[in-house]
């Protein structure tokens, strides 16, 4: 079983979900899986392909710029979009990227996939400036990118596709009573991220699907 | 035309924040909570994606506490 994982880091907020893909590495190392990397000015239309047909993925887990109908690279230009979406065919793929379920999702799954989980609409990250330069130490944000990564690790774990995203809308659920009482006033952009993002996920295709 | 009172809220909301807080929102980039404010204020397409995150908090409350609270 191998992990294809593709992550931009263009400007602060794919930075960040750069870095704070490294715990989901560090789960699929300690479970003995393959991680195959497409990273940074690397991911382009022609490498992606050719890495989906050289090490066939059963998992691909995408960290970048999204739109309903594409994922983006370090240039913003498309690598995946619809009309290439066949290559996700028989995968598991998860994009923590804006938008991409609607609609690249749905077509994902009409050209085989066998489920994809997204976000419906953005997805925000809430940070405090002065952490721009150490976002694993960014308090703000932690919750925000814990709650995501729960869905590749719980993937990586052998949960499927529903219990994987049903682990991330229950730490987002606990996350917000913790918060909600909290009297720190950073905990209100926190909130406010992980509310919007958690109502904006979901999947398509088999809730039984997994790796 | 977004609602006035709607407006008002949500650049309420966004006032009750640390003023060293950023929000990274995909491709829109990366918006400081007084930039935010500037966006509502102005009904810019970033206004408007705010508008919809404030409105969603509030929206989605309810429905997340029930689930909470069984």
């Amino acid at each position: 079983m191998s992990l294809l994982l593709i992550r931009t880091d263009n400007d602060t907020q794919t930075n960040y979900l750069y870095v704070w893909s490294e715990y989901v590495i560090q789960e699929a190392e300690k479970r003995q899986i393959n991680i195959f990397r497409l990273e940074s000015n690397d991911i382009n239309k022609k490498e992606f392909e050719k890495r989906i047909r050289k090490h066939n993925p059963a998992f691909v887990f995408f960290n970048g710029h999204g739109t309903k109908t594409s994922f983006l690279d370090n240039n913003k230009e498309e690598f995946l979009n619809v009309d290439s979406v066949s290559c996700l065919k028989g995968t598991i793929a998860f994009a923590r990227a804006c938008d991409s379920l609607k609609v690249l999702g749905v077509e994902a799954i009409k050209k085989g996939c066998a489920s994809f989980i997204g976000y419906k609409q953005k997805f925000w990250i809430a940070r405090l400036h002065e952490m721009a330069s150490r976002p694993l130490s960014d308090p703000v944000a932690r919750a925000i990118l814990d709650g995501s990564n729960l869905i590749a690790s719980g993937l990586l774990k052998g949960k499927t596709t529903r219990e994987s995203v049903n682990s991330s809308h229950e730490y987002a659920a606990k996350t917000i009573l913790r918060l909600i009482s909290s009297k720190d006033p950073f905990t209100s952009p926190t909130l406010a991220a992980i509310i919007h993002n958690d109502s904006n996920l979901d999947f398509e295709g088999d809730p039984f699907a997994k790796l | 035309m977004v609602d006035e009172d709607i407006k008002r809220i949500v650049k309420e909301r966004l006032m009750a924040m640390p003023p060293n807080i950023s929000f990274s929102i995909g491709d829109f980039g990366d918006f400081t909570r007084d930039e935010l404010i500037k966006q509502v204020e102005e009904e810019t397409e970033v206004g408007k994606a705010t508008i919809e995150m404030q409105i969603n908090f509030i929206k989605e409350m309810p429905k997340l506490l029930k689930r909470i609270i069984k």
